[in-house]
C-alpha cells in the first residue's frame, strides 16, 4: 500500500518539477556595420528568436548589452563610448513555442569605433534564462566636426590691424581629428578673403592670417589664409568620450589693405577634418 | 597612423569603415570698412579738351568760349566708392579777390554735374564744362569787361557705405577776359592793314603786303582769337608766300594774292613746289610783272615760268611742240585729244601697287597710258616685347624721302628710273601722301612735273619710271617733294642724271666728220660687211671686163 502511495505521489508531481523548461536564444542578428551619426545618436539593433518548449507565453522578458569589450565588461554601467543596455527588448511574433525578440540602443556619435559584443538574455516564468550573443558588430569610424559659422572683424580703418578672433572647432565624431583650411572671397578659387561691396574690391589672402596659439604677432607669427587648404597636422583635436564637446580654438586676425577697398566685405573660411 | 588622401581625408587604417559625410564646416567671415573721405586732388581749367592726360592748361578766357574744367578726386576706399553713388558737382561764383558772390546765371548751389571720365585704383577723373558768355562780363558792371570767376567743387561718395563723406570744397580761379588779341605787322608795309585799329574778331578786307614783292588779300572776314605775330609766320618775299597756317589756323581762308615784280613770260602758280590745281589756284591776271591770283586757303605759293609738261597749254605751246599739255595734233581729220587722270595708288600688297588712269575725255585720244602696276617694299615698324617700358612720346606724322636714280648715264630712248623711298619716322599710321615730281635742266628751267597720291603705313619703296623721251641731251635733276596733311617739316629729295644721243641705227656716231664704232663688235660686222661688197664689186668688174674683151 505504501509502495503504490509512493508511485502516485511521484507521477503526480514528474510533471510539475521534470518539464519545465528554460528559454533558449537563436542566432542574434545586429545592425552592422554601424554608422554612427555626426553629434547625434543612430539605433542600433539586436534581434533574435527566443524558444521556450514550454510555449513562448512562458517567456517573461528579454534584455541584451551591447559594449565594447576592449574598453570595458558586459556588466559595467552605461557610458556613451562603450556600452549600452536595453533593459526589455520588444516582444512579438509569438506562436507556439517561438517569439521574435528586438532590441533597440541609441548609439552616440562618439562610440568607440572598433568591434563590439551584442548579448540577448531570456527570462521565463520560472526564471529560467537562456542567453546568446553576437561579437562582431563593427562601429565605423566617423570623422566629423562643427565650428562656429560666422567669424566677423566688424569695422576696420583703412589700414588697420583687427583684434584677436576665433573660430570654435568641435570634434562631433568618434576619431582624433586634424583640420585643414582655406578660404575664398565670392567663390572658391579666386584668390581673395574677402569680397567687398564698393566697386568690386577685394581684400587679398595674405591679409588674412591665424595661428592655433592666441595673442601671436600678425607679422611675424601668423599664417596667411591660402586658398589651397593647408593641414593643421598638430590640430589632434580628440573625441569626446561622454558627451562633453572636444573643442578647440583657431585664433584670427584682419588686416585691412591701406586702399583700394571700401563698404561691407564677406568671404569663407573652410576648415576641414583630416 | 594615418594615410593622407588626396581628398584631404585622413583614414584610420583599421577593420572598420570610416563615415565620410560631413567633414567641413564653412565659417563665414566678414568685415566693414571704416569709410574714407574723398579727397579733390586738383581742379584744373582748360580752353580746349582731349583727354584725361592731353591737354594744356588755360586760366583766362574770353567771351563765347568754352571752359573745361577737370577734377581729379582721390578715395582711398577705391574709386568706385564714387562712382558708384557719389557725385562731383560744381558750383561757379563771382570772386573779386576777397569775397565769392553768387553767379545768377549758374544758381546758388553745387548745380553743375560733372561727368566721370575715368577711374582706377583710388583715382578718378571728372569733366564738366560750360559756356562763357559774352555777357558775363558786363555782371561785373564796368569795363573793361574783365573778372575773375571761382569754380568751386564738392565731392561725396555716396551713401552705400557705411559712412558718406562729403569733400570740403576747393577752388580754382580763372578769369575773364576780352581783351583783343594783338597782331604783330612789323616788316609789312604798303596797304597792310592796321590791326590796332580794326575788331580783331572781325577784320574785313584783311591786307597784308611787301610792296617789293607782294599782296595777301583776305577774301572773307578774319576772326583773330590769339595773339597773332604775322611778322613771324606770315612770309612775303620775292617770288615766294607763305603763311604757317598750323600756328595761325585764322589765316587759311580764300585770299586773292598778288606777287610783284615777276620777269616771267607767262608763269604758272605753285602751291608746295607743284603745279596749283585749278580747283585751289585761279590766275586772274599777270601783267607788267605782277600775277594775281586766288587761293582757297594758305600754305606755300610761288611762280614759275609755263613749261612743257606744267599739264597747262600755255606759254606758246601747241599741239606739236607739247602734245603733252596740248595734246596731238589731229591731222585736220577731226577727233579730239585728252589727257589722263589716275587714282592714287593702292597700299603697298604682295610686293606691288596699283592704281587705274583714266581719259579725262573718255571718247578722245591720249598718249601712252600712265603705268598702272609696279613693284613696291614696305617695312613693318619693330614691335617690342618689352610692355613694361612707358611708351616715349611720339611726334606726329613726320616723313622722310629719299629718290636714288637707278642709271644715271641715260638714253632719251630709253626709260628713267629711280628708287623712292618713303619713311614715316613719327607717329605710326596710314596716310595718303602727294608725290612731286620735277625735272630740271641745267638752266634751272622745269621741263618736266608730274604729281601722284599713295598711301604709306611706315615705309614704302618702290621704282617710279620716266618717260624722257622729250628731253634733249644734257645734265638734269630730278626732284621728289612730299606733301602730305599736318605736314610741319619739308620732305625732299633729288639725284641728277645725263640724257645722251641715241646711237644711230648701224651703231655709229657721226662726229666730227670722222665715223666711230660704239664697240668693237660693230666694228668687225662692219669690216667684214665691207670686205666682202668689195670683193664682191671686183669680182663682177673683173668678169664685165673679159665679156668685153671676148
Amino acid at each position: 500500500m505504501k509502495s503504490y502511495a509512493c508511485i502516485v505521489l511521484v507521477l503526480f508531481f514528474l510533471p510539475v518539477a521534470g518539464f519545465a523548461v528554460a528559454p533558449s536564444i537563436g542566432s542574434v542578428t545586429a545592425t552592422d556595420p554601424i554608422a554612427l551619426a555626426e553629434s547625434s545618436t543612430v539605433t542600433v539593433w539586436c534581434n533574435a528568436t527566443i524558444t521556450d518548449e514550454d510555449g513562448w507565453t512562458d517567456v517573461t522578458s528579454v534584455n541584451a548589452t551591447i559594449w565594447d569589450p576592449a574598453a570595458t565588461t558586459e556588466g559595467a554601467a552605461d557610458s556613451g563610448g562603450n556600452h549600452y543596455t536595453n533593459a526589455s527588448c520588444t516582444l512579438s511574433g509569438g506562436d507556439g513555442t517561438t517569439v521574435n525578440a528586438a532590441c533597440a540602443f541609441p548609439v552616440q556619435y562618439y562610440a568607440n569605433a572598433t568591434e563590439w559584443t551584442c548579448k540577448l538574455i531570456a527570462i521565463d516564468n520560472t526564471s529560467a534564462t537562456g542567453t546568446n550573443n553576437i561579437t562582431t558588430v563593427t562601429v565605423s569610424a566617423l570623422k566629423a566636426l562643427s565650428t562656429d559659422s560666422t567669424i566677423a572683424f566688424s569695422e576696420l580703418a583703412l589700414g588697420a590691424t583687427s583684434g584677436e578672433n576665433s573660430i570654435t572647432v568641435t570634434n562631433t565624431g568618434n576619431t582624433q581629428i586634424d583640420v585643414s583650411v582655406d578660404g575664398y572671397g565670392s567663390s572658391d578659387g579666386d584668390g581673395y578673403a574677402m569680397a567687398c561691396s564698393i566697386g568690386g574690391s577685394e581684400i587679398p589672402l595674405s591679409k588674412i592670417k591665424y595661428n592655433l596659439t592666441s595673442g601671436q604677432d600678425f607679422d611675424t607669427a601668423m599664417t596667411s589664409l591660402t586658398d589651397v587648404a593647408v593641414i593643421l597636422a598638430d590640430f589632434d583635436l580628440v573625441k569626446t568620450t561622454d558627451g562633453t564637446p572636444s573643442t578647440k580654438a583657431i585664433f584670427w586676425k584682419l588686416r585691412m589693405p591701406s586702399s583700394d577697398v571700401g563698404g561691407s566685405c564677406s568671404g569663407k573660411i573652410v576648415v576641414t577634418a583630416v | 597612423m594615418k594615410r593622407i588622401l588626396s581628398g584631404g581625408i585622413a583614414l584610420v587604417a583599421m577593420l572598420f569603415l570610416v563615415a565620410v559625410a560631413p567633414v567641413y564646416g564653412n565659417v563665414a567671415s566678414s568685415a566693414s570698412i571704416t569709410n574714407a573721405a574723398p579727397a579733390i586732388t586738383a581742379i584744373t581749367t582748360y580752353s580746349s579738351y582731349t583727354n584725361r592726360t592731353s591737354n594744356t592748361p588755360n586760366s583766362t578766357f574770353g567771351p563765347n568760349t568754352t571752359v573745361f574744367i577737370q577734377v581729379n578726386v582721390s578715395d582711398a576706399n577705391e574709386h568706385f566708392d564714387i562712382t558708384d553713388n557719389g557725385y562731383v558737382k560744381i558750383k561757379i561764383v563771382l570772386f573779386n579777390g576777397s569775397a565769392e558772390s553768387d553767379f545768377t546765371r549758374f544758381g546758388t548751389g553745387y548745380s553743375l554735374n560733372a561727368t566721370l571720365e575715368s577711374g582706377y585704383d583710388i583715382y578718378t577723373t571728372y569733366t564738366a564744362s560750360f559756356n562763357m558768355s559774352s555777357s558775363d562780363a558786363t555782371r561785373l558792371g564796368a569795363q573793361p569787361y574783365a573778372g575773375n570767376y571761382r569754380i568751386k567743387v564738392s565731392v561725396s561718395d555716396g551713401t552705400n557705405v557705411t559712412t558718406s563723406n562729403i569733400s570740403a570744397s576747393q577752388n580754382a580761379d580763372y578769369a575773364y577776359s576780352n581783351s583783343t588779341p594783338v597782331a604783330t605787322t612789323a616788316g609789312f608795309d604798303g596797304s597792310t592793314t592796321d590791326l590796332s585799329a580794326v575788331d580783331m574778331h572781325n577784320v574785313s578786307n584783311l591786307v597784308v603786303e611787301k610792296s617789293a614783292y607782294g599782296k595777301i588779300n583776305f577774301t572773307s572776314a578774319v576772326n583773330f582769337t590769339q595773339n597773332a605775330n604775322l611778322s613771324l609766320y606770315v612770309n612775303i618775299s620775292d617770288n615766294f608766300i607763305s603763311i604757317d597756317s598750323a600756328v595761325l589756323p585764322e589765316l587759311d581762308e580764300p585770299a586773292i594774292i598778288s606777287f610783284y615784280n615777276l620777269t616771267f613770260s607767262d608763269p604758272i602758280i605753285l602751291r608746295d613746289g607743284a603745279v596749283c590745281s585749278s580747283s585751289v589756284c585761279n590766275q586772274i591776271s599777270y601783267a607788267g610783272g605782277t600775277l594775281v591770283f586766288s587761293v582757297t586757303g594758305f600754305t606755300d605759293y610761288s611762280a614759275h615760268e609755263a613749261f612743257c609738261g606744267d599739264g597747262s597749254c600755255n606759254g606758246g605751246e601747241t599741239c606739236s611742240s607739247c602734245s603733252g599739255d596740248c595734246g596731238h595734233c589731229s591731222g585736220g581729220g577731226g577727233g579730239c585729244l585728252t589727257n589722263w587722270t589716275c587714282t592714287a595708288w593702292s597700299a603697298c600688297s604682295g610686293g606691288t601697287q596699283t592704281r587705274s588712269c583714266s581719259k579725262v575725255l573718255s571718247y578722245c585720244y591720249a598718249e601712252g597710258q600712265p603705268e598702272v602696276l609696279r613693284n613696291c617694299s614696305v617695312e613693318q615698324p619693330a614691335i617690342s616685347n618689352n610692355t613694361e617700358q612707358p611708351a616715349a612720346p611720339v611726334a606726329a606724322v613726320l616723313f622722310d624721302i629719299d629718290l636714288k636714280i637707278v642709271k644715271n648715264e641715260i638714253f632719251s630712248s630709253e626709260t628713267l628710273s629711280a628708287v623712292v623711298s618713303l619713311t614715316n619716322i613719327g607717329r605710326a599710321g596710314e596716310v595718303i601722301v602727294r608725290l612731286n615730281y620735277m625735272i630740271i635742266d641745267s638752266a634751272k628751267g622745269i621741263v618736266y612735273s608730274e604729281s601722284e597720291r599713295t598711301p604709306v603705313e611706315t615705309q614704302l619703296q618702290f621704282i617710279k619710271e620716266f618717260d624722257i623721251s622729250r628731253l634733249r641731251e644734257g645734265s638734269y635733276k630730278l626732284s621728289a617733294g612730299l606733301s602730305y596733311e599736318g605736314q610741319k617739316e619739308p620732305a625732299q629729295s633729288a639725284d641728277v642724271f645725263v640724257v645722251k644721243a641715241v646711237p644711230s641705227p648701224i651703231g655709229i656716231w657721226p662726229v666730227g666728220g670722222f665715223a666711230i664704232f660704239a664697240d668693237e663688235k660693230e666694228f668687225v660686222i662692219f669690216t667684214v660687211f665691207a670686205i666682202i661688197v668689195i670683193a664682191y664689186t671686183a669680182i663682177r668688174m673683173r668678169s664685165k671686163k673679159a665679156k668685153m674683151r671676148i
